[in-house]
This record gives structure tokens, C-alpha cells and sequence, in this order.
């Protein structure tokens, strides 16, 4: 579904994604594993069409996207912040996308109002972010991201500024709708946990370089090397 | 600490302020004068001064010349200022020093060299004695603190939110349009009001650039000024003042520092 | 976004207007300064030149640097700057400080008080000043430049001020400083890059003081920038009017340049 080939992305002298190549199938939920610094999000932004990549071709759906900007890709995109809109409410964040696709009136508030339900809204739809909780926020970004049916959903950190209740039921209904709707999905994180516990596979990544990507069981049972080990806590 | 100790720093700032805007009240004062010279109202007030700039055709002229002039050069200024505070905050790194070393220079340059060039330059286009000339004069002065402005409003919104809209199908003028323009309503409003006040209260180039069809109201109020004769002048700079002020306290207004959002 | 050159274009209104309103000028004011004047003077007829086209002279620079009239009044603007600059800041500190001593409501109203004469047309305020003063004369001058630079100092001040913990002087104080002990030895030097900040604008606005001497002086009190108008638009010596505008700029820069080189070696 979503494939990169020898990308290279570089800011300053040293290279943030370095001659990189990934291929993630439909239906898979992919975790990027990482140390703050090691090029995941530069990564996620290039799949996005955020980021321009220095060399090397971004392929969505079969087809080369590399030139294509982000509003071509018909991806969903949670940032870590959830860029919500925040003189949009709930309701009229979701319905930006459908808006800017043209849909009419009511079929739009009709979709988006689905899509708020789908992620586990109902009584907020009418308020700004501000008056949402850091939950309720990052509810909104997601229904906001899927209600365009993209052809993969990608999210940066999404657990990140949650507290740890709330992480771990939003943890879990991710994953079920996910499941569900059988969507392509990438997430980056620091979180070598949250990782295990979401995706099909992982890809550690440090200094630009994916050092091995593979379900989590085995990443566990036999780490590539002594980076991948000691960011897993695992002895070697 | 006796409490008139705690609060000097604060009555020395006050008296500082007061004694800064004495000059105001006195030229408000004289404005309201019954005396046919120049001197503070004894006895009652009276509008007659106010009353006898509205009737003469040359004074209305000029505040109309003003007014106009000081509309032309906010949408000139605004349109510069805006896109050129985008380019630098959104776009690339490279030179944005460099451009803004120039795009603020005039503010530091001498007004009497600006106002020189400026007459020679104009003089030999076809825009010499047109209210546009003197727009675009103003609108150099002004644009330094359009993008000052501006830019700082830009800096306050998440340039994410535009990423955002760009995923959800939006091309880069709509994820503007949709995601930034309506939070930096405040900073335009404010932005614009500056301008204004910076056209209606230019001075020097005004007497450099403007033609007898461009006669606006500082150029009137100059001559009574040097060769002081009537309150009439007085009233005229209250007349200007009834647009600055609201203007200034507008500004004023939309700058009020105001609670974070969480995000 | 793409970096795309899309959004560099974007520079181009106020590129244009630049180049147009800012570069042309300044390179006819450089240009005029060096041609030979047209000996047409006096008349205020727009279809004749004041200058001779053509020429490349130094005459006005000549006649600048050799009466006495211009090295007086070159002497009377420098001194006129540097007394206005430290009333300004003297002036500005205390309003300053006075703004960071107060509460939130106390600062906006300080501070929109400070600033509200900025809003008002120049003229006004000097029609005020002239009429409480009573005639022109050299303290006229001072005063009306002081409080026409007095906001942006007390601005600039403030905003600096602002970077200051008040903590600092409190702990200063229970350490046994005594309140004048701790202003001078903890907050003075913290504010001292505001200070040279606010001290660049104020020396080199004042440096171009027109319409203070002009409208509240007497022709003693002219500075450059005054005898700049009287050249461009009643004597018509436009070279000469260019040369002293030339003659100012190289004093700003000059200015500007030290006091950088000062801020630099201080950091």
C-alpha cells in the first residue's frame, strides 16, 4: 500500500531519513520505534506529503506520489498536536475534509456525525477544543482524519499527550477500529510499549536508518543487534 | 516600607504620562475655545470652531484627502505587509535576515532623505499630485510595522493547522484561507488600524509629496502652525483626532494580552 | 508545505515597493548630492531643474564642510541628540519602571497612556506644547523631541524589564541590600542591552529632529534635517539639500555601526 525507496532526507549536515526503503502492505498497522531525534516523524512526514525528500520515491497505492502535495494523497494525518482548528467546532473540524471535497450540506454533516460516533463522540459535537478534554481532542483528530476514507491513516505520537487512564482505553479502541475498518496504518512513537501492544510490526529506527523491522514476538526473541536490544530493554 | 514608598516607582510613572499628555489636553481645550484667539477657554466651551471647519469646502476637502489617502495606503501596506510576513515565517530560511534588515530600514532612515528621494522619484512619474503617490509614500513607512505585526500574529498560529488542512484536501491558498486567516483577525485589525494612524499623522512626507490636489489636512493645519492665527487649526486637529483615537484604543484592544490556549 | 518557491513570491508587493520607495530615493538623494547646482533659486516653477544634469561635483560637500554655518549646525544637531537621548531614557527608565512595578491592569493602562499621544497627529501635540510653552526657544526643542521619542523608549525599557524576575530583587533584599543597593547591583545592569537598545533608536531618531526645531525653535535651534526642507523646497539647492541629507545618513550610520560594535563586544 504504501511503499518508500532509498529515501534521504537531509537538514543541515546530517541526514534526518538516510537512504531509506519500507514497504507496508493493506490492512497492517505499522509502529516506527524510536529514540526522539532518529528521523520517524521526518519519515511520517515525507509518506505524508509535508516533507519534500531530498532523493528517492514515495509509491501510495502503486503509484509513484513523490511529487504529489498532501492534499493528492488522500491520506489521514493526526499530528502530535492534533492541529485542530480551533475556531472550527468538533463537528466542523470533521466536516473540513468533506468540505474541501465538495460534499453538500447535509451528506457532510451526516458523515461527519458518524464518524464523531465511530471514535466514541456524541454530546460534543458542537464545542470548540479548546472546551474538549486532551481525550475528547484526540477523538476528534482521528474521526476528523478517517471521516475522508483515506487510503491509509497516519498519526505522529498520538498517545503522547495523554495521561495514562486515558492512554490505554484510546490505545485499545484504536486498535479494535482499526481492526475494523482494516485500514493501513503507521504511527510513530518513543514508546517501545505502546508499540508492542498496537502493531502487527515495528521498524526501530536510529539515525535515519530502519535497524530491524519485524512483529514484535520477534523483535523480542532475536533483536538484530545491541541497539534494537538495549531500546527494547532486553538483555544481551 | 511605608505604602507611599511601595507605590513611587508607580506615581513617577504616572506623573511621566500625565506631563506627556498635557500637550493633548491643552490643544483638545483650546479647540473648545469661545475667544476668537488662541488661548484656554475661560468660561464656556463651545463647538463654533468645530462648526466653522465643517463649513469651510477646504478643510472638508482635506480631511476627505486625508481620510482617502489613509485608506489607500492600509490596503497597500496590509497587501505587502501580509504577504511578505507569510513568505518569511512559511517559507524558506535563507535570506529572511537579509529582508528584513531592508523591509525595516525605512523606519530608521531620516524622514527629510525619504521625503527628498521620494519627491524626485515621483516627480518623473505620472503619478505626481495623485492621492496614490502619497498612498504608496505613506505605505513605506507603514509597511515596517504592518509586517511586524503580522508577523507576530503568524508566529502564533500553529503552522500545523495548515499541514492539517492540506491532508483533508485543501490546496495552500484554502489551507490559509480555512485553517490561519481566521485567527489572525486580531493582528490584521490591529495591523491595519497602525497603518492608518501612521497615514493621518505623517507629516513629512506629506508637506514633501502633496500637490495642491492632494491637500490633506497635516499640510492645511502646517501654515496655521508656523504662523499660528485661529483655534480654526485647533479644531482641526481634533477633527484628526477623532479618527486616531478610536483607532488607538482599538488597536489597543485587539492587542490585549489574552490566555493561552491549551493545545 | 512543500518549500516551494511558490510561497517566495509572495515577496514581491513589498520587494517592488522597495525598490521603488526606498532604493530609487536613496540612490537619487546619493546621485543629487554629487551634481552642480542650477543657479535657478528662489522661484517655485516645477518645469526647471534644480541642479545641471550631468555634472559630477563636490561643491555641496565642500560648502558644508567649510562655512561655519553648516559645522554649527552639524555641532547644535549632535548636541541636541545626545541631551534629548539621555532625557529620553531617563525619562522612559522611570516610566518603565513604574510599568513593571504594576499589576496586569495597572500595565495596560500605563502603558496605553504612554502610547496614546504616538496615535495622535504630530501637529496636534505640537499645537499643545507650543501653546503651553509660550514661545520658541531652545527648551522647547528639548522637551517636544523628548516626548516625541518617549514612548518607544519606555516600550523598549519595558519589554526588557519584563525579562527580569522580581524575585531576584527580593531575594537581593533579604540578602541585607537596601532597595536602592538592589536596583543598581541586580535589575540596572540586567536592563543595561534594553537600555543601549532603546538608547540606538532615541540617538538616532533624534539625530533627524525636524519638526520639533522647526516648529517650536528658533532658526538658532534649526538642525540638518530643517535646513534639508529649507534647501529642497524654498532656497531650491536641491545638490546642496542632497549632500546634507548624505552628511546625516553617514553620521546615522556611523552611529549605528558603534553602538552595535558596543552591544557586540558586551555580549
Amino acid at each position: 500500500m504504501l511503499r518508500l525507496e532509498q529515501v534521504t532526507k537531509t537538514y543541515g549536515a546530517r541526514p534526518a531519513v538516510d537512504a531509506l526503503s519500507l514497504e507496508v502492505p493493506e490492512g497492517e498497522l505499522l509502529a516506527i520505534l524510536g529514540p526522539s531525534g532518529c528521523g520517524k516523524t521526518t519519515l511520517l512526514r515525507i509518506l505524508g506529503g509535508y516533507e519534500a525528500p531530498d532523493s528517492g520515491r514515495v509509491w501510495i497505492a502503486g503509484a509513484d506520489a513523490t511529487e504529489a502535495p498532501p492534499e493528492r494523497r488522500n491520506l489521514g494525518m493526526v499530528f502530535q498536536s492534533y492541529a485542530l482548528f480551533p475556531h472550527m467546532t468538533a463537528l466542523e473540524n470533521v466536516e473540513f475534509g468533506l468540505r474541501m471535497r465538495g460534499v453538500g450540506k447535509t451528506a457532510r454533516r451526516e458523515r461527519a456525525e458518524q464518524a464523531l460516533r465511530l471514535t466514541g463522540l456524541n454530546g460534543e459535537a458542537s464545542r470548540r477544543p479548546a472546551q474538549l478534554s486532551g481525550g475528547e481532542q484526540q477523538r476528534v483528530a482521528v474521526a476528523r482524519a478517517l471521516v475522508v476514507e483515506p487510503r491509509a491513516l497516519l498519526m505522529d505520537e498520538p498517545f503522547a499527550n495523554l495521561d495514562r487512564n486515558v492512554r490505554l482505553r484510546l490505545r485499545d479502541e484504536l486498535k479494535a477500529l482499526q481492526a475494523r475498518l482494516g485500514l493501513t496504518t503507521v504511527f510513530v512513537t518513543h514508546d517501545h510499549e505502546e508499540a508492542l501492544a498496537l502493531a502487527d510490526r515495528i521498524a526501530v529506527m536510529n539515525h535515519g536508518r530502519i535497524e530491524q523491522i519485524a512483529p514484535a514476538l520477534q523483535l523480542f526473541l532475536q533483536p538484530a543487534n545491541a541497539f534494537v536490544a538495549r531500546f527494547l530493554g532486553v538483555g544481551v | 516600607m511605608s505604602a507611599w514608598r511601595s507605590n513611587a516607582p508607580q506615581r513617577l510613572a504616572y506623573a511621566v504620562a500625565a506631563v506627556s499628555l498635557v500637550p493633548l489636553v491643552v490643544s483638545l481645550l483650546v479647540s473648545l475655545t469661545p475667544s476668537s484667539y488662541l488661548e484656554l477657554p475661560r468660561g464656556g466651551l463651545t463647538l463654533r470652531w468645530y462648526e466653522e471647519f465643517w463649513s469651510g469646502p477646504i478643510w472638508r476637502e482635506a480631511l476627505w484627502h486625508s481620510l482617502l489617502v489613509g485608506a489607500l495606503a492600509t490596503v497597500f501596506s496590509i497587501a505587502c505587509g501580509l504577504a511578505a510576513a507569510v513568505a518569511l515565517t512559511r517559507g524558506r530560511r535563507r535570506w529572511t535576515a537579509a529582508w528584513e534588515w531592508a523591509l525595516l530600514l525605512p523606519l530608521v532612515l531620516p524622514g527629510v532623505a525619504l521625503a527628498a528621494g521620494l519627491l524626485a522619484v515621483v516627480r518623473q512619474t505620472p503619478l505626481w499630485g495623485h492621492p496614490v503617490s502619497l498612498a504608496l509614500a505613506h505605505s513605506v513607512l507603514a509597511v515596517p510595522v504592518a509586517y511586524v505585526a503580522l508577523r507576530a500574529g503568524l508566529e502564533r498560529v500553529d503552522p500545523n493547522l495548515e499541514l492539517a488542512a492540506r491532508g483533508l484536501g485543501a490546496n495552500p491558498w484554502q489551507a490559509f484561507r480555512h485553517a490561519t486567516l481566521p485567527q489572525l483577525t486580531p493582528a490584521l485589525l490591529a495591523a491595519a488600524l497602525f497603518c492608518l494612524a501612521i497615514s493621518l499623522n505623517e507629516v513629512t512626507l506629506t508637506l514633501f509629496l502633496a500637490t495642491r490636489d492632494t491637500e490633506t489636512l497635516p499640510r492645511i493645519i502646517w501654515p496655521h502652525l508656523r504662523f499660528a492665527v485661529t483655534p480654526l487649526a485647533a479644531a482641526a486637529s481634533g477633527t484628526l483626532l477623532l479618527f486616531t483615537l478610536p483607532a488607538a484604543l482599538a488597536a489597543g484592544w485587539a492587542l490585549r494580552p489574552r490566555r493561552h490556549r491549551p493545545s | 508545505m512543500r518549500p516551494g518557491r511558490a510561497v517566495d513570491w509572495l515577496l514581491l508587493p513589498a520587494g517592488l515597493l522597495w525598490l521603488a520607495g526606498v532604493l530609487a530615493p536613496l540612490l537619487f538623494v546619493l546621485r543629487m548630492s554629487l551634481y552642480s547646482r542650477g543657479g535657478i533659486a528662489g522661484e517655485k516653477r516645477y518645469d526647471i531643474l534644480f541642479y545641471q544634469p550631468g555634472t559630477w561635483s563636490l561643491e555641496s560637500f565642500r560648502q558644508i564642510l567649510a562655512e561655519p554655518f553648516y559645522l554649527r549646525m552639524l555641532g547644535f544637531t549632535i548636541g541636541l541628540a545626545l541631551l534629548v537621548t539621555a532625557l529620553t531614557l531617563a525619562l522612559g527608565y522611570v516610566a518603565a519602571y513604574g510599568i513593571y512595578r504594576s499589576g496586569p491592569a495597572g500595565k495596560a493602562f500605563l502603558l496605553t497612556l504612554i502610547v496614546l499621544p504616538k496615535f495622535t497627529n504630530i501637529l496636534v501635540y505640537v499645537f499643545g506644547l507650543k501653546l503651553l510653552l509660550g514661545r520658541n526657544g531652545f527648551w522647547p526643542v528639548v522637551a517636544g523631541e523628548t516626548l516625541f521619542l518617549l514612548p518607544y523608549a519606555t516600550l523598549t525599557l519595558a519589554a526588557t524589564l519584563e525579562t527580569v524576575p522580581y524575585s531576584l530583587v527580593e531575594t537581593a533584599r533579604g540578602l541585607g541590600a537596601s532597595a536602592a543597593r538592589a536596583f543598581w547591583s541586580v535589575v540596572f545592569p540586567l536592563t543595561l542591552p534594553g537600555l543601549l537598545a532603546a538608547a540606538t533608536l532615541a540617538l538616532l531618531w533624534s539625530l533627524t529632529a525636524f519638526l520639533g526645531p522647526y516648529l517650536l525653535g528658533e532658526p538658532r535651534q534649526y538642525t540638518l534635517a530643517v535646513e534639508v526642507d529649507r534647501q529642497m523646497r524654498q532656497d531650491l539647492d536641491w545638490p546642496l539639500a542632497a549632500a546634507l541629507n548624505v552628511t546625516l545618513m553617514l553620521l546615522m550610520a556611523g552611529v549605528a555601526s558603534g553602538l552595535s560594535l558596543v552591544r557586540r563586544r558586551a555580549a
